[in-house]
């Protein structure tokens, strides 16, 4: 999805109709908008979302039109707010625009009539235009770019912010399944779960005794296991909520300057927690891998000392190496004429006889010296292998200890805050509220846990009436077809779950490797970030001890990972799209643009870096900022790039007036305007 | 002759379930490691049975590229007791024995897996290393003969 042209006509703030042509992709593919604070440059993300979704985050969302031109407008007429978005999208120029029109009434105030418009046209790569009204046009939109994804490719600053703290959430996780197009797997296997039902359903009418018994008990398990998968989703949402209340409660714990120590010591201790177990379960990841390659060599056996020991015997009793090759003998044998020319007697065929029967390994000759040649490779892996073994079980065992004392410790500190009788009334509240908390976290969890198990054996208990009903269905040919199909639909389900969840992991541990390349770019800075499994954001740095360690949680640190993982799914899209060699297997990928507000306001370490890094990965950037923000280090990386830029100028009664320069050229940034009574803004286009 | 090393069909689940705990990568390197189970568990090749039914064939290619078809002739040698076994018409003689040794190595991984109290089946996988695992010590130890006769000392 490629921006073309944005049309803005009295939307908030700015007042009459602006348009700008974004810069296409290529060198020159940034398009700058400045504007003071206060002059609408969030308004301009805003308009971008109101057009495709309709979408209002911002403050008094009754009020779109322009306070301006609403005063500008005779009362009885209409006034019209109306944005029109232009992009590409595979191979086809697709027109959103979305309008709302009220009329002023007799005390100046709007009707609030909901007189929203959306059209979207669709031209074609011969030229031809057609309006898809007549389809569901949001869906059409959804297609191009789904709403839940929209704040990876159009987001403020602090937006960034979030994204991190929501990684881990299922909001991400469902973002990026939405992303890399699992909607059709999704949809195919809800679609043959109902397949199941209703064959169960044809299956139980027609069967009779045990098979009729059968089909009935699968039915209970099926409707049982739905209410408890049910029941285990409204637990984790418990959890998550739960959660969340532990967190407040404690952020507002350790504003108490009388618990505060306390408080901190215990997030430091459940950080080294977290680090601690992450780093056992690596390690035994790496012990697993070492056992699944070289693992069976240690088992105690003379598997590989026969073999040389036999070799070797050979050897000594001249067995091996043949003098003479068994082959030359069996050839002789065969023609019954020696190399002399003269024929061989029976007395030489005897002795050449006995000789090739007691010469049978020399025929072996080279299979044995090869195999004496893998022996002694297998021996040295064995080696390694015991040494490699012996030190990562070490090491897990030294984690393990480190976790054991870590525990320790957390739990002392956690007695010392259940057990203290603090003076302040507001502390002992809020520990009395973590104290139900926690009793409430661990009660879920062990609800989770129970439905959890309890489910794993319905499952199989499922399993065993399939198959003993089958076996009784087999005799009877309409039943047994049935099975048959249920058989066929739930081994098809089963495949399609399978491959999702393959799909999933490979995007994740794709973007986990891909989140590194975009951070060493962008950011420059010796870390270790990760994507793991759970979908999780996080950034480590190298401590005294040379252990990877969680870095500071500082607004820039999570501006920059949020942009590397932004990109990192740019990345994906495009190399998706780029492989695809005009097949579609599940992701279609294509190009993406990022559409910033103010993003590098608190990145001040990485100020350079990252729009640098930005400029070299991303298609397309609209960049809408201040001018402070804009001079020095980002103009420096990003100047050069710029293909159109716009000033968002502010007419005000508050300021006195400001002029900038851009390329040398003076442009009017503020204007003060005395007579005014709101604040508006007009956009100028200011590239020279 | 054979191309493909057939795991047994009713304990193909038992390789699926450590390949997706990812313990062992490859249901290959499961098979390695049940077959030396089974020859160190018992190295008698008629005391163990050929499965049933077979699973389906693992190529012959899957065993050569992380250079483990070695083994499954050093098996076959000190199985035999002898090198004759190593000639060429003798390859399906030498895949059988493997499977075989793979047979019982997995009936008794499974036992295992079943009746152990770890829910961690690394775990499990530990404590076979541990009960199976390592050399007699000495000079005599066969690591030490296999050593001093490959040359590698």
């Amino acid at each position: 999805m490629i921006l073309r042209e944005l049309r803005i006509t009295n939307f908030r703030q700015i007042t009459g109709t602006y348009t700008i042509r974004f810069a296409p992709p290529g060198d020159h593919s940034v398009t700058l908008i400045l504007g003071e604070n206060g002059s609408g440059k969030t308004t301009f993300l805003n308009a971008c979302l109101w057009c495709l979704y309709g979408r209002k985050d911002f403050e008094n969302p009754g009020e779109i039109i322009s306070h301006k031109a609403v005063e500008a407008t005779p009362v009885g007429q209409e006034v019209k707010s109306n944005v029109r978005l232009i992009l590409e999208s595979g191979g086809q120029t697709y027109t959103i625009e979305r309008s709302a029109g009220l009329c002023k009434l007799q005390d100046g105030r709007l009707d609030d009539a909901d007189t929203e418009k959306l059209n979207v046209d669709v031209t074609d790569e011969k030229g031809v235009t057609r309006s898809i009204n007549d389809r569901d046009p949001h869906q059409e939109i959804g297609l191009l770019l789904p709403e839940e994804l929209a704040g990876f490719f159009f987001f403020r600053g602090e937006d960034l912010e979030e994204l991190v703290a929501q990684a881990g959430s299922d909001k991400l996780k469902g973002a990026v399944e939405t992303f890399v197009d699992l909607l059709v797997l999704d949809r195919s296997i809800a679609h043959l779960v109902d397949v199941e039902r209703n064959l169960e359903r044809d299956l139980k009418e027609v069967s009779s005794g045990d098979a009729k018994r059968l089909t009935e008990e699968v039915e209970e398990l099926q409707s049982d296991m739905d209410s408890l998968s049910a029941k285990i989703a409204e637990e984790r949402q418990q959890e998550k909520k739960i959660l969340q209340l532990v967190e407040e409660v404690e952020d507002r714990l350790a504003e108490i300057e009388e618990v505060r120590p306390l408080v901190e010591k215990r997030r430091e201790l459940d950080q080294k927690l977290g680090y601690l177990v992450e780093r056992i379960k690596e390690k035994r990841g790496e012990l697993a891998d070492r056992i699944s390659a070289d693992g069976y060599l240690h088992l105690r056996s003379d598997v590989l000392s026969v073999g040389v020991k036999l070799a070797s015997e050979a050897r000594k009793s001249g067995e091996i190496p043949a003098k003479i090759k068994p082959q030359f003998v069996d050839d002789l044998l065969g023609i019954g004429v020696c190399i002399c020319g003269k024929s061989i007697d029976e007395e030489a065929r005897r002795s050449l006889a006995e000789w090739r029967n007691t010469s049978a390994l020399g025929a072996l000759e080279t299979a044995i010296t090869h195999l004496g040649g893998e022996i002694a490779h297998l021996q040295r892996r064995k080696d390694m292998f015991r040494d490699d073994f012996d030190q990562r079980r070490i090491e897990i065992s030294e984690l393990e200890s480190a976790l054991e004392i870590t525990e320790a410790e957390r739990s002392r500190v956690e007695g010392e805050l259940r057990g203290r009788d603090f003076r302040q009334e507001s502390a002992r509240d809020l520990q009395a509220a973590k104290n139900r908390h926690d009793s409430e976290l661990h009660e879920v969890r062990l609800r989770i846990s129970r439905a959890e198990d309890k489910l794993a054996q319905q499952e199989e208990t499922l399993e065993q009436r399939r198959t003993e009903r089958d076996r009784c269905a087999k005799d009877q040919e309409k039943e047994s077809r049935i099975s048959r199909q249920i058989q066929a639909a739930t081994n098809v389900r089963k495949g399609l779950q399978k491959l999702r969840t393959g799909w999933v992991a490979l995007v994740q541990e794709n973007l986990d490797h891909e989140l590194q390349l975009k951070w060493d770019e962008i950011a420059q800075l010796p870390r270790r970030v990760q994507f793991d499994s759970d979908f999780r954001l996080s950034i480590k740095e190298l401590g005294g001890d040379n252990q990877w360690r969680p870095s500071a949680s500082s607004s820039a640190n999570k501006r920059a990972l949020a942009l590397a993982f932004v990109t990192s799914l740019i990345k994906l899209a495009d190399q998706a799209q780029g492989s695809r060699d005009g097949k579609r297997f599940l992701f279609a990928g294509g190009q993406y643009p990022l559409v910033m507000d103010a993003p590098f306001a608190t990145m001040d370490s990485f100020k350079r870096t990252v729009p640098v890094g930005l400029r070299r990965t991303v298609p397309q950037i609209v960049l809408v900022t201040n001018y402070d923000q804009w001079q020095g280090e980002v103009e420096d990386a990003l100047g050069i790039a710029v293909g159109s830029a716009y000033v968002l100028t502010l007419h005000t009664p508050k300021e006195t007036g400001e002029t900038i320069n851009f390329r040398g050229i003076p442009v009017e940034y503020v204007a003060a305007e005395p007579d005014t009574v709101f604040d508006w803004s007009e956009l100028k286009e200011i590239m020279p | 002759m054979r191309d493909r090393i057939r795991p047994p069909k009713d304990l193909e689940i038992v390789l699926d379930e450590l390949k997706e705990l990812r313990l062992f990568q490859t249901k290959q390197k499961g098979m390695m490691f049940a077959a030396a189970m089974g020859y160190t568990i018992n190295s008698k090749k008629d005391q163990h049975e050929r499965p049933e039914r077979y699973g389906e064939g693992i190529r012959l290619e899957y065993f050569q590229s992380p250079e483990d078809d070695g083994y499954i002739n050093a098996l076959a040698v000190a199985a035999h007791g002898t090198l004759e076994i190593l000639a060429d018409d003798r390859t399906d003689d030498r895949f059988d024995l493997f499977e075989r040794y793979a047979n019982t190595g997995l009936i008794e991984l499974k036992r295992r897996l079943d009746s152990s109290r770890h829910v961690d089946r690394l775990e499990v996988i530990l404590d076979i290393l541990d009960d199976l695992g390592g050399d007699s010590q000495g000079d005599d130890s066969n690591d030490a003969r296999v050593r001093r006769l490959a040359g590698l000392v």
